[in-house]
């Protein structure tokens, strides 16, 4: 145990008076890739935008560590849905990079010996060094996601939400994102992505956070992703990856 | 051929001449800033409606407070405000998105506008709102646009990190904990403060070009915010000084020659930048970027076989 927890309790979250997502109550250790799973409209990037204070709770709290989540804005990082609206601002990988930092930094202050480190340390990490001088609306959508997660590593942040971070990838670019989200074990990171690929969720995620506007199942991704518990989430059997591929 | 020195300097004798200048100067250049952060932030078109949507305010302000421009500033910054304030309300509670907001009332706020003015008893000249006159810009006009030049510099000095991250990804930018209400009201809010200072020198129907032409331009050459921001400014002084000069000495009116002047840069750069112009991709031909390098390389020929059965 890494010590430290994300906790929803009794999480109600509405949109116009209709909940999204309601009663959910669940504890997550602060380490590991959290495949958030469930249909459309399960209220998957609701939990992800109640997280991130973008929407008020109707019911119920979220603590990180025991403290509400008003106290702990600079942890949590955030990478959209792939957006292509943004693609065309001129900035090279490096400064995206760099943006990671600005919130600290405000309005004033220039990079200092820290800021300018925690930088080279996310470019080295997501192995963006050969890009780094690359404009970002050049890059492909693989290398763009690698770039957005190295500005999030770069803000210090420990906890990642990533809302559908494989659409738009080609299979190498997702196989290589998970594997690095899934490597960052032990690092004491922890990572909720919405996942549409239950294979993929189930082969690189530790543990699952399973939702239809309630909470079906929350914890180690054996269980939590089992067939039984997917059918009651979508309402219907799902085929499995070994009769998905023949 | 006349001496060029004598072409720069017999519009000088004129005062009229000096102070257009000097106005066209100092609004290609808050222009040209304002309008990179426009065009980025893909609000081109609401600017121009929200230019549009000024002249109530100001037709009000007419009324009341003669043609002063302290009045007109108050009127269309009032003006401006509740266009926002009513787009922005009916993209959120109704279904329709912000630009077609923005064209509902730009359309009810110009015709409210142009039926104000009609009916003001002073001889207000609405072709003079439409179409400004930079020869005959007052002592008043040009406080007014280097107060708004200086405010414009001073916003982007300090806010230039938050203006990129609300451009560039504005999820990243709340999620962050960064301002990005105050930001887009900052961008409104310059926006209107540009428009009234533009507007006595090149009217409502061309001062979008002096927003968005240099910007448009800039970004076919450059590939960091900050270049574009300089190099769309400098533009903006050459469209505007240079558009003088020419309306000067080919007798043409200065705010059509001013939007030419910077319409032609514009088409100069669409043909000839390397790479993002049109002659940049005829020469390119059917060359693409590599994975990791970046550099040209020449395309595969297709394999030898046709991928065999079995």
């Amino acid at each position: 145990m890494t010590g430290g927890t994300l906790a929803f309790a009794d999480v109600t979250v509405c949109y116009r008076r209709l909940p999204a997502i309601h009663h959910v109550t669940c504890a997550l250790p602060l380490d590991g890739l959290v495949a958030v799973v469930g249909p459309n409209g399960a209220g998957k990037s609701t939990l992800l935008k109640a997280l991130l204070g973008f929407l008020p709770l109707t019911t119920g709290s979220i603590t990180l560590d025991g403290a509400p989540l008003a106290a702990c804005a600079g942890r949590f990082a955030y990478l959209a849905q792939a957006d292509a609206s943004a693609a065309g601002f001129p900035i090279t990988v490096e400064e995206v990079v760099a943006q990671g930092r600005y919130q600290r930094l405000g309005a004033f202050r220039g990079f200092a010996a820290a800021d300018r480190a925690a930088v080279e340390q996310a470019i080295a990490e997501l192995s963006l060094e050969p890009l780094r001088r690359r404009p970002f609306a050049q890059l492909s959508g693989g290398q763009r996601q690698r770039t957005l997660l190295a500005r999030a590593v770069a803000t210090g942040a420990d906890i990642f939400l990533l809302d559908e971070p494989l659409t738009g990838l080609d299979a190498p670019s997702q196989h290589d994102l998970l594997a690095r989200l899934a490597g960052w074990r032990g690092q004491r990171r922890l990572v909720l992505a919405v996942l549409h690929d239950l294979v993929a969720a189930r082969r690189w995620c530790a543990r699952a956070l399973v939702l239809d506007r309630h909470l079906v199942a929350c914890g180690e991704a054996a269980t939590a992703l089992a067939p039984a518990v997917l059918a009651e989430a979508f309402g219907r059997a799902l085929p499995t990856a070994e009769e998905a591929h023949g | 051929m006349a001496d060029p020195l004598a072409l720069l300097l017999d519009p000088l004798h004129y005062q009229f001449m000096a102070r257009g200048l000097v106005m066209a100067a100092l609004i290609g250049a808050a222009g040209g800033l304002v309008g990179t952060v426009l065009v980025l932030r893909r609000m081109a078109l609401v600017a121009d409606s929200f230019g549009h949507a000024l002249l109530p305010g100001i037709g009000l302000a007419w009324l009341v407070g003669g043609p002063s421009t302290a009045a007109m500033l108050v009127g269309a910054g009032v003006a401006g405000l509740l266009t926002a304030l009513v787009s922005g309300l009916a993209s959120r509670l109704t279904r329709l998105s912000e630009d077609t907001a923005f064209g509902v009332f730009f359309v009810i706020f110009m015709a409210a506008g142009v039926g104000i003015l009609s009916r003001t008893a002073a001889p207000v000249d609405l072709l003079h709102l439409l179409f400004g006159d930079i020869l005959a810009v007052t002592r008043g006009d040009l406080m007014l646009s280097a107060g708004v030049f200086t405010a414009t510099v001073l916003a982007l000095a300090v806010g230039w990190r938050w203006l990129a991250l609300e451009c560039f990804d504005r999820g990243f930018f709340r999620a962050a904990g960064g301002p990005s209400l105050p930001t887009h009201l900052a961008i409104l809010t310059l926006t209107v403060l540009n428009l009234v200072s533009a507007l006595q020198a090149v009217g409502i129907v061309l001062c979008l070009a002096v927003f968005i032409l240099p910007a448009a331009t800039a970004y076919l050459w450059c590939e960091r915010f900050g270049a574009m921001l300089f190099l769309s400014a400098g533009l903006g002084v050459l469209g505007g000084v240079g558009g003088m000069y020419l309306g000067y000495h080919l007798s043409l009116p200065s705010g059509p020659a001013i939007a030419g002047t910077l319409g032609c840069l514009f088409l100069l750069s669409a043909l000839l930048s390397p790479r993002h112009g049109l002659l940049g991709h005829l020469l390119r031909g059917h060359q693409h970027l590599d994975e990791t390098g970046g550099r040209d390389c020449a395309l595969p020929p297709p394999p030898a076989t046709p991928s065999a059965q079995g």
